[in-house]
């Protein structure tokens, strides 16, 4: 079929010569290229009726808008995006030494420590924390402080290294604000630079939250998201690739179409699951399989918002009722490695909980990892609560006076504190701010 | 766009807040469809692959939405007002159906009421199926006269 055949096949011609729809269609991603689309059938009947010839236009006084002209009007919006010179101070980098994992002692605590070179690019697989990026746009390059916490986690993290990973399962709580997520990118980035295979997920709420499409299983009562799916395999893919390239298959396995060979590596498993993602579910299964088999590479499994996975999701049963997290096999296949049902023979789960949205709150967890007492007529779903026993609540405190200082000295080479910098505004802000992380760069860096 | 049914359903817009752009569809049947599709809810018109939009047009056409509801809509007024009951008489002249007040505050009842019978007249005037009842007949016409 011509139509379908265009679709595809756009040659990459320079900008100019590229009207804006045939540009649109080029940035189409791979695993779309296959989708015949309601747009893609009605075009098709749009070019039939363009195909016939076209009545001569008089000529007019006014000069009409071509192509070109809607290239010019793009640039000059895109322009206006950046921030105004005259107002926005660019930010001015600051000398921070690496955070590698001999950096984790208690004489660190308060030294602001930036992500190591070689594990930057593994982090922006997947983006920052929403609220944690806003502050990493303010100073380059991304760096956070070392904390007694932090210290004590990463102590746990490296004792577990020889462990099965149903052994720790930790959960950071805290108040707002109080460094969770942080707490969870600076154990992701030791792991990376002491060479763990690391599956991070900054926003398990996307997952719950209706926005990737999620087919039937035929024959039961589950259901899957193949995109969902097959991005998470891209990443963790892109994150580990000079780890996976070491390990092979154990067995035979069959993934979708596709057959994959007894002693394939990990990486071209990974990438058949990146082309096809009707095929994504059942690479991650035999993926972490052969992760929690083998014992040379220990894993770790870093999940943020993990209250989203103890609460209904938005996703809706063929009956129109709110379906658990339990019904959809991706995050059924974390569930089981977060309660512990099953289990990696070397490595970590560490999960991170999230006050952002009201929705994404999860009682049950509360109630499990002892954070909160409800009255005992109160009820709990009994078919949600199984899933959150056995993990270890790891409470997240505000600041030291050490830590502050420390970061407010960071802040203040950075350039973004708002009033004039100096001992007593510090000592203004760490107070009224309680010591709480978000208030205190709120503080200084907003004079809120 | 995608014309489904007779309706147009743009494609920038959300499946859950197009569907009940169908007369007869409204917020709580659109995400009942969903549901039984299996669509999620951030799934725009442009998204839906041809397998589910044949899906689509297959369960709607079984429900009735459009010119079948406002058949049936206009048909059950017509029973009304053929039987020569209270509410037939009340749609008839356009004024509140179900008891309220009329000395103040009949204002949606004046403006909305009678257009299905309007409609039926409209529809039906040149066919023979006409069977509005008037009050014309002879034997109407000598009864309801005042004669003293």
């Amino acid at each position: 079929m011509a139509h379908r055949a265009a679709f595809q096949m756009t040659p990459l011609l320079n900008r100019s010569s590229m009207t804006l729809t045939s540009r649109v269609r080029a940035m189409v991603p791979a695993q779309y290229a296959n989708y015949v689309t309601a747009s893609a059938v009605v075009y098709a009947g749009g070019k039939a009726r363009k195909a016939a010839p076209k009545v001569k236009q008089q000529s007019n006084s006014f000069r009409r808008k071509k192509a070109e002209d809607e290239d010019k009007s793009e640039g000059g919006s895109g322009g206006a995006a950046r921030l105004n010179e005259k107002y926005y101070k660019p930010p001015t980098p600051v000398k921070v030494e690496e955070f590698i994992p001999s950096s984790a002692t208690k004489e660190n605590v308060g030294k602001v420590l930036g992500f190591p070179t070689n594990v930057i690019p593994a982090l922006s697989q997947t983006a920052y924390p929403t609220l944690l990026s806003e502050q990493f746009d303010l100073i380059k390059p991304a760096a956070l402080v070392v904390r007694e916490s932090t210290v004590n986690l990463l102590e746990k993290i490296d004792a577990s290294m020889k462990t099965p990973s149903s052994q720790t399962r930790l959960v950071l709580t805290g108040d707002s604000g109080s460094g969770k997520s942080a707490m969870l990118l600076q154990t992701v980035s030791h792991c990376l630079s002491a060479g763990w295979a690391v599956i991070y997920i900054p926003r398990a709420s996307t997952w719950m939250n209706s926005s990737y499409a999620y087919n039937t299983v035929p024959q039961s009562t589950s259901f899957v998201q193949p995109l969902l799916a097959s991005t998470l395999v891209g990443q963790i893919h892109n994150v580990n690739k000079s780890v996976l390239s070491k390990l092979v298959t154990s067995e035979k396995a069959k993934v979708g179409r596709h057959d994959v060979e007894k002693g394939t590596s990990l990486s071209a498993l990974l990438e058949v699951g990146v082309k096809d993602q009707f095929a994504a579910q059942d690479v991650m299964e035999v993926f972490m399989k052969e992760m929690g088999a083998q014992k040379e590479i220990p894993t770790l499994i870093a999940v943020d918002e993990i209250n989203s996975f103890f609460r209904p999701t938005q996703y809706l049963r063929q009956d129109g009722k709110e379906m658990d997290p339990e019904h959809l096999k991706l995050p059924k296949l974390f569930l089981n490695y977060i309660s512990g049902k099953s289990s990696l023979n070397n490595g970590a789960v560490v999960a991170a909980t999230s006050d952002s949205l009201m929705i994404n709150k999860s009682e049950v967890l509360e109630v499990a990892l002892g954070t909160k007492v409800v009255s005992p007529y109160k009820s709990l779903s009994q078919t949600i609560m199984p899933w959150a026993t056995g993990l270890t609540a790891v409470q997240v405190p505000n600041y030291t006076r050490e830590e502050a200082k420390g970061v407010f000295d960071y802040y203040k080479k950075g350039n973004i504190i708002f009033d004039a910098a100096s001992e007593p505004l510090f000592l203004n802000k760490f107070i009224t701010s309680n010591g709480n992380p978000r208030k205190f760069f709120t503080a200084c860096a907003k004079g809120i | 766009m995608l014309h489904l049914l007779g309706v147009n359903l743009p494609d920038q817009k959300l499946v859950q807040y197009a569907l009940p752009l169908f007369y007869g569809i409204g917020q709580k049947t659109a995400l009942k469809v969903l549901a039984s599709l299996s669509i999620h809810k951030s799934c725009k018109i442009a998204d839906l692959s041809d397998t589910q939009i044949n899906q689509l047009s297959s369960l709607l056409s079984d429900m009735t939405i459009e010119s079948d509801l406002r058949k049936e809509i206009r048909a059950n007024i017509m029973h009304h007002r053929s039987i020569g009951s209270y509410v037939g008489r009340r749609h008839a002249m356009g004024l509140p159906v179900r008891g309220q007040n009329t000395k103040n505050n009949a204002m949606t009842a004046r403006r909305l009421n009678g257009r299905w019978l309007k409609a039926e007249k409209r529809e039906y005037s040149s066919s023979a199926r006409s069977v509005i009842p008037e009050a014309n007949s002879p034997f109407d016409n000598f009864f309801n006269r005042k004669w003293f």
